[in-house]
């Protein structure tokens, strides 16, 4: 693939001559940037665990692996293409292909375009500004076409099959106006945070984005399969003029042009072309004030925020906790999971996707109805409880994971207080927001009854988080590199804790079944008592020797 | 002096740089010439970098007029940097690659050809004793080794001038001497070697010529017997802390004692 483009840029060796570009620089510059893309960990990719770590010695590895990933990502694309009414399959089309375009080009954006070291590598070369702007103009344009071309080669093919030449040919043209528009957005909105925040910022905004993108991808995929009804999409869709705020209309509009649709269409189609070239246009022209602000990249933050002083998280914590030594572990780990990127790439996917996980086991009752739905179907709550030994497992990993030598240099008798501290930080930060908004959900569907129900099931989950804890291996927190691939499970725990923790749902319903006047209630009791004991006592044990043996 | 030494390597004449509001330098005048290893001193934030950031032509917009290697940078042609080895303070690297293919990739641009550059590289990697990692990616090199490879991109193409920002950082006791060793020996040939680095000791030693900056203007420029012959005395770090008007240092480190030793219990 490599050599592939390397060649077809040489074809066009002469034109970069005749416009005096130093064609040997540019291609050792666009041959080594696309060296690098190959070697670069995908940020996507590796949010779902799929993504092995580029190994160090190999050679060439092909730098487009990722790319099939977007070929998958493109079949949600072909169903709307089958919709009667053109205008509309269509404008859901360029929905889509905005959405993984644009997603896709946030996220990788930084390396591909935003790269801080060009300037003091290639700038202190004898290479000409000029050759400089064109390397750059060129990988991105490689990049582009890469990404495009697995994002629409499908739909594309579809097209041309089904819907014969002309609308191919439009499909064809409209993509790349999209491109264009794709860029000027992307470089709009890191220049608009730029210009008011600093690189640290920016950075913080393409994690989430990253984050968003993989939980639209888990999340996704499991609600379409299960219940979008494609069938009764886009009847009666009649665009008004307030569609023209809406770029993919602008894209599908054509279609309907074709399908002989008239009126406002005609405006629609008029913006797909002229908006787009517009702005591409002062893209260009605004590239040397961008790149002026590409440098706050380099200096990093600024004065940082204060910590305001009201922070609920460490009140739960002081409340809960009264050992000095594990409240300082509890903040510590409370803000190195809402500080570290690499964590929270790796865990809030995972962990938002488990907020999902009852309404999947539910699917077929929802869609049934919700008038036939019994309080029963709230203990699929549990559902939520899968977060739990994820998290706890990845707690141990950072990417600074050598800084764990202060574990080690601190004075510290045992290491209990660090375990308990750290995994209370994590289900108070991270699985309690999650588990809220779930059981918001479930108050809502199942009302008032619902309620002792959902308080036996959040002290079960507090228990179960115990129970793993004492089952999963115990590392400290942040103290291991993240491990390449989704090795960082073990099969076999991971399903005894399922087991264990459908064993706790068993219990619940077990109770509920039995039918004993406030049943629920007392089990509720009786869980308070045996997590006071858990907490107090599962954690104990732990010599500092054999934290020192396992670092 | 200036005639007996050859056209100078370096002219900056008047050099003024601001950003906003700041003005980092405020009339620079120096000339280098062949063979000299100026050792350019000065406290944090008085305008090294941005001063060797200009000749590189990596920062615009200055006042004045500056000459490098016979060429003057206003034309905005980038063909002098050719015989120009650069290596910048914070270690800036394609990390991703390994020691072969980012050297190779820097003696291209240099304009050698490919097999050459490998070839050089490999020869000189091997002489920095760092022959079996060549093939390994640079993001799994200690600092000591990454900063052997910047030092080896910045010679791959025989550079007349070399732009050090505190090359020795990171290097073992026995890579440093070597790198002493190197800088003096390229000077003797001919090569002109601006070096820039906040540890007196080494500047004391090695350099020639000693310019330090402060506040934006030459504070001091000479041999470092010619700055002792000038009144001040001691080490370089003292002369350095006269001339930059720091006197308190002993005051400063009582207050922190005193802040580390408080009792809050």
């Amino acid at each position: 693939m490599h050599e592939f483009i390397m060649k077809l840029l040489d074809r066009f060796s002469g034109m970069f001559r005749r416009a005096g570009i130093d064609y040997p620089a540019l291609r050792t510059i666009v041959r080594i940037k696309l060296t690098m893309d190959g070697r670069k960990p995908n940020g996507v990719l590796e949010a779902i665990g799929k993504s092995k770590k580029p190994s160090a010695d190999k050679p060439e590895k092909s730098p487009f692996a990722v790319n099939w990933l977007y070929v998958l990502m493109s079949l949600a694309m072909i169903p709307f293409l089958f919709l009667n009414d053109s205008l509309a399959g269509m404008t859901f089309v360029f929905t889509l292909l905005m959405f993984f375009q644009g997603t896709a080009m946030i996220a990788d954006f930084s390396s591909v375009m935003l790269d801080t070291r060009d300037r003091s590598i290639l700038r202190t070369k004898p290479v000409d500004g000029r050759t400089f702007g064109m390397a750059k103009t060129v990988h991105i344009i490689v990049y582009l076409f890469l990404l495009t071309a697995s994002l629409v080669a499908l739909p594309l093919m579809a097209v041309f099959v089904f819907k014969g030449a002309a609308a191919g040919l439009v499909f064809l043209l409209e993509i790349m106006l999209v491109t264009g528009l794709d860029i000027s957005l992307t470089a709009a909105v890191y220049y608009a945070v730029l210009r008011l925040w600093d690189g640290e910022r920016l950075k913080d905004m393409i994690n989430y984005i990253q984050i968003a993108l993989a939980v639209g991808l888990m999340v996704g995929y499991q609600i379409m399969i299960r219940i979008f009804d494609f069938s009764a999409l886009g009847a009666g869709f009649e665009p008004g003029g307030w569609w023209l705020l809406a770029p993919p209309v602008w894209f599908g509009a054509p279609f309907g042009l074709l399908q002989g649709n008239g009126g406002i269409s005609y405006v629609f189609a008029a913006c797909a072309l002229l908006v787009p070239l517009l702005s591409v246009l002062l893209y260009v022209l605004m590239l040397p004030q961008f790149e002026q602000q590409v440098q706050k990249l380099t200096q990093g933050g600024g004065a940082g925020k204060r910590r305001s002083a009201f922070r609920p998280l460490e009140l739960i914590g002081d409340l809960l906790i009264r050992n000095p030594r594990e409240r300082a572990f509890y903040r510590f780990a409370c803000a190195m999971m809402g500080k570290e990127r690499e964590f929270k790439l790796k865990v809030y996917p995972s962990v938002g996707f488990s907020m999902v996980v009852p309404f999947i086991f539910m699917a077929s009752q929802l869609k049934a109805g919700l008038d036939s739905l019994s309080v029963v179907w709230g203990l699929m709550l549990y559902g939520t409880g899968l977060a739990i030994p994820t998290l706890l497992t990845l707690l141990s990993f950072s990417s600074r994971h050598k800084a764990a030598w202060i574990y080690s240099t601190s004075p510290m008798e045992e290491t209990g207080a660090v375990h308990r501290g750290a995994v209370l930080a994590s289900l108070i930060k991270l699985f309690l927001p999650v588990f809220a908004v779930a059981a918001v959900v479930f108050l809502l569907l199942f009302g008032k009854a619902f309620v002792p129900d959902l308080i036996a099931v959040f002290l079960s989950l507090l228990l179960f988080a115990v129970v793993c804890y004492l089952i999963l291996p115990r590392k400290l927190p942040f103290s291991e590199p993240f491990p390449a691939g989704s090795s960082s499970q073990n099969g076999l725990q991971a399903f005894l804790l399922f087991v264990i923790l459908a064993a706790f749902g068993g219990i619940h319903f077990g109770i509920r079944a039995a039918g004993w006047p406030y049943s629920v209630w007392i089990f509720s009791a009786a869980l308070i008592g045996l997590n006071y004991a858990a907490w107090k006592y599962g954690f104990r044990g732990r010599s500092t020797g054999k934290a020192a043996s396992a670092k | 002096m200036a005639n007996e030494l050859g056209e100078a390597v370096i002219r900056l004449q008047d050099v003024r740089m601001n950003y906003g509001n700041k003005f980092v330098l405020k009339g620079i005048d120096l000339e280098v010439y062949p063979g000299q290893i100026i050792g350019y001193i000065g406290p944090n934030g008085a305008g090294k970098s941005t001063t060797v950031k200009l000749m590189l032509g990596l920062e615009t917009g200055y006042g004045g007029k500056i000459e490098v290697l016979g060429h003057n940078l206003s034309d905005g042609s980038s063909a002098y940097k050719g015989r120009i080895g650069y290596v910048p303070e914070t270690a800036e690297i394609y990390d991703t690659l390994s020691a072969r293919e980012y050297l190779t990739f820097c003696g291209e641009l240099y304009g050698l050809k490919p097999e050459d550059a490998d070839y050089k590289g490999a020869k000189l990697m091997r002489l920095f004793g760092m022959e079996e990692v060549y093939d390994s990616r640079i993001d799994s090199y200690s600092k000591g080794m990454r900063q052997k490879v910047m030092l080896v991109a910045s010679l791959l193409h025989n550079p007349d001038l070399l732009f050090l920002d505190e090359p020795l950082s990171g290097l073992d006791a026995n890579s440093v001497m070597i790198v002493k060793e190197i800088l003096a020996q390229l000077a003797a040939e001919g090569k002109t070697i601006f070096y820039s680095s906040h540890i007196m000791d080494v500047v004391e030693k090695i350099s020639s010529r000693i310019v330090l900056l402060h506040d934006g203007h030459i504070a001091a420029d000479g041999s470092f017997a010619e700055l002792k012959a000038q009144g001040a005395e001691g080490s370089l770090e003292q002369i350095f802390n006269d001339l930059t008007g720091f006197t308190e240092h002993a005051e400063i480190a009582g207050r922190i004692v005193q802040a580390v030793q408080e009792d809050y219990s």
